[in-house]
């Protein structure tokens, strides 16, 4: 294939990466110190700690002889990656201290998680580091644009997405570009992706949802056997793991919660979290909601229970039909706001809260994304004719506005429960 | 002590249960795919090659059993001194039960076949040969019952026609070829196709029967639907009769000609799932008691997370199951109750079979 190359390229940069990494580890340190901090902690989950810490991960990916490949949103179909014999590795970012670092080359006024998974390739550490190549999906104008200027660094592959799925095209187009996505994969790789390949990388990923969906249920069967905090880490740990030793062991985690018993009555108020995703360590949210009398039993982010809980579910399992497949799978269920459409992410709040019988919602949205502030006031509306509690909090991921968010959270809790106390 | 008794006995049903748990548990992924492939391979030998398991001709008192007038007897034995044998089935009909069903159980499968034929070769029968209503309605009557009761469930499950159709394209996913989807244009093509395919053949039943048309005329359009049906190829060649059809005179040769188009049509259900029954005659007919079927299909519109794959598995590709987000109910005229988007859902209990608002079958997430 025919390429133009780049004509102006960026000046090189001065690289930080001794300090960012024991800013990191500090950060990582605080939050894993805030969240042992519980009573009646489930046990198990010192290994998932590990992993996001990602010190020992970053070795195991150091060893690999393999390709890795960096991606940035849901988008990224890790089917093919698996099948192509490479490992994903999502490199959202959700720290602080990465952000002035790429401001040197992104502009202020972006969304904070580009700007901070942005940081970590420029401050040359972290996964950004190790990844052959990013996928950059383009739900919206900030990660397009960051695409562009991560290629002066790195080769990117940029997935275009139609924002109209039930548009008849929009399928097909999204089903061209998974092609050319494997053929990049295959060249990349050497490897090609046969359709043994695909079927096994489908059900070694099926798996990994089927184990999901079990964890999934045994939470809302029983939502205080695990935290909401735990449980995000646990989602999150997936991110970069090892995928068959992540299914064996949350399997493993799902035979204990079985067995676990706890007999106090739980008292706590049970929150639905949706909006921007909150990645490690940004644990700000979850860390002061779960300090006071409150549980997340679930959550409708793309860092969290949307990016395990669809599965592909393959028709005809020859080459295209697993390809139609996996495409249908990344684009349809998917309830970014990219979309035009927001009633499906409506549907799926009212359906999360019916089912996990939840007291109220927290809507997160990260300072300047516009996409999610954009669906705000529709949801609220919604939420709010259905009678359920629904609290907006805008902040970003420094720890300035700590207290403010507390107090916030904190009346709004104080509501709910009377509100409770009312019926 | 009795109490415990009829405890251990009854386990309590509980209501998250999937009813097909036992077939699932086995490690099959489509439980009810595998179910209706087993309904649809014994109905196939019942219908098809009833006279092989030694049924005889019955007489069912509560059916009254439709003669043809004697200007059409004539008719016979004229045919049989052309030389034409492909309509005679001599004095009355061989078959075991002088039935209507509303699937294609063929009049061409002969001494083989279970029953009479078809609802539609009935509804143009009937018309051709001016039959009383007296012998009709217990016909038209048994014909509402089962269509009011299961919908086009027929469709799916019994139609030999169907099923060899679903053979066909079993055949094409064991070899690994792509299918064809048909495009907005297309379906709309084949949704008019059916329509008109049906008003003519009323139509042509009307011709055949008004007297003032001269005999030559009225005798071309006789039956018209069987001369255009393809089952007029299929079945004599599963059956093991000879296939006979004549070009001449030019009605015969329409005719011929339409019913050679139709089968290659169907014969295309190789790469495009259930071509026939999108222009079906008897499903048209079926499709109208669908909606008030009181077998009724249900979806959950929250639980419904739009992933498409019931689009994806429908043979009829049918967009509404998977853009309904209003209604729960989701019977339409085009969906032949096949239940494999309840099969395919990953979503616990969002899509439900019920029957008599019981559920009988829902949607279950599949390890």
């Amino acid at each position: 294939m025919m390429k133009i190359e780049r004509r102006y390229k960026r000046p090189a940069l001065k690289r930080e990466k001794e300090k960012v990494e024991e800013l990191f580890k500090k950060a990582t340190v605080k939050n894993l110190q805030l969240m042992r901090d519980v009573p009646s902690r489930c046990p198990g989950i010192s290994y998932y700690e590990e992993i996001i810490s990602q010190e020992t991960r970053e070795k195991e990916l150091k060893e690999f002889s393999g390709k890795i490949v960096g991606s940035f949103c849901i988008f990224t179909p890790e089917e093919l990656i698996y099948a192509s014999g490479a490992i994903p590795v999502r490199l959202c970012a959700g720290f602080y201290d990465t952000i002035s670092i790429a401001e040197g080359v992104l502009p202020r006024d972006i969304c904070p998680l580009v700007k901070s998974s942005f940081g970590f390739k420029i401050a040359g550490c972290s996964f950004s580091e190790l990844c052959d190549v990013a996928v950059v999906p383009t739900p919206c104008d900030p990660k397009k644009k960051m695409a562009e200027i991560l290629s002066d660094y790195l080769p990117v592959w940029v997935l275009k997405i139609s924002h109209d799925k039930d548009l008849f095209y929009s399928k097909e187009l999204w089903l061209r570009e998974i092609k050319i996505f494997k053929e990049k994969l295959e060249n990349l790789t050497g490897n090609k992706i046969t359709r043994k390949r695909l079927k096994e990388a489908i059900q070694l990923l099926h798996k990994r949802q089927a184990v999901f969906r079990r964890f999934h249920q045994i939470k809302r069967n029983n939502p205080q056997l695990i935290n909401g905090r735990d449980t995000q880490l646990i989602i999150q740990s997936s991110f970069y793991d090892d995928i068959e030793r992540w299914t064996e062991t949350t399997e493993k985690l799902c035979e204990e919660l079985k067995q676990r018993r706890i007999n106090n009555d739980d008292q706590r108020v049970k929150l639905l979290l949706t909006g921007a995703p909150l990645i490690w360590p940004n644990f700000k949210l979850f860390n002061i909601i779960e300090q006071m009398e409150a549980t997340v039993v679930t959550d409708e982010l793309c860092s969290g229970t949307r990016h395990l809980y669809d599965p592909v579910e393959v028709d005809e399992w020859s080459e295209e039909g697993m390809l139609r497949a996996i495409a249908n799978r990344y684009l349809l269920p998917s309830t970014c706001p990219c979309f035009i459409e927001s009633d499906d992410r409506i549907d799926k709040l009212l359906q999360i809260s019916q089912d996990f019988k939840v007291d109220g919602i927290i809507h997160h949205s990260l300072r300047l994304c516009q996409l999610y502030d954009m669906e705000l006031n529709k949801v609220a509306s919604v939420l709010k004719d259905k009678g359920i509690p629904f609290l907006s909090i805008h902040t970003d991921y420094s720890l300035e506005d700590v207290e403010q968010i507390k107090t916030r959270v904190e009346a709004f809790l104080e509501m709910i429960k009377s509100r409770k106390g009312k019926k | 002590m009795e109490k415990s008794k009829i405890n251990s006995v009854r386990k309590p049903h509980r209501r998250g249960d999937n009813p097909l748990s036992w077939i699932t548990t086995n490690g099959v992924k489509r439980p009810i795919t595998l179910l209706r492939r087993s309904s649809q391979i014994i109905c196939f030998s019942f219908i098809v090659f009833g006279a092989f398991f030694g049924l005889k001709k019955q007489n069912l008192s509560f059916l009254p059993f439709i003669e043809a007038p004697k200007e059409y007897e004539e008719y016979k034995q004229q045919l049989k001194q052309e030389g034409r044998t492909i309509t005679l089935v001599g004095p009355g009909y061989p078959q075991a039960f002088d039935t209507y069903l509303p699937i294609k159980s063929c009049r061409f499968l002969r001494q083989t076949g279970t029953f009479r034929a078809c609802f539609v070769h009935f509804v143009s029968e009937s018309i051709g040969w001016a039959t009383p209503l007296r012998l009709v309605l217990p016909h038209i009557l048994l014909f509402v019952i089962l269509a009011v009761l299961f919908g086009r469930l027929w469709c799916g499950w019994v139609c030999p026609l169907g099923f060899v159709q679903d053979v066909l394209n079993t055949i094409r996913r064991t070899v690994k070829l792509n299918p064809i989807f048909p495009s907005q244009k297309l379906k709309r093509i084949f949704k008019t196709t059916s329509y008109i395919l049906f008003i003519s053949i009323i139509l042509l039943s009307i011709i055949s029967v008004i007297p003032s048309f001269s005999w030559s005329l009225r005798k071309q359009v006789y039956l018209s639907v069987c001369q255009m049906c393809p089952s007029r190829y299929i079945f004599p060649y599963l059956g093991g009769w000879p296939i006979v059809h004549n070009f001449i005179p030019v009605g015969y040769g329409i005719f011929t000609t339409i019913s050679i188009i139709f089968t290659l049509l169907l014969a295309m259900s190789f790469f495009m799932k259930r071509n026939w029954c999108k222009i079906c005659p008897s499903g048209l007919l079926l499709s109208f008691f669908n909606r008030g079927a009181l077998m009724n299909k249900e979806k959950d519109l929250l639980k419904c997370t739009r992933c498409g794959i019931c689009l994806e598995v429908c043979p009829l590709q049918n967009e509404a199951v998977y853009l309904e987000k209003k209604n729960k109910n989701i019977d339409y005229a085009n969906c032949i109750h096949c239940f494999r988007c309840i099969d395919s859902c990953p979503e616990n209990g969002c899509l439900k079979l019920k029957f008599l608002r019981k559920r009988i079958l829902q949607s279950k997430f599949k390890e």
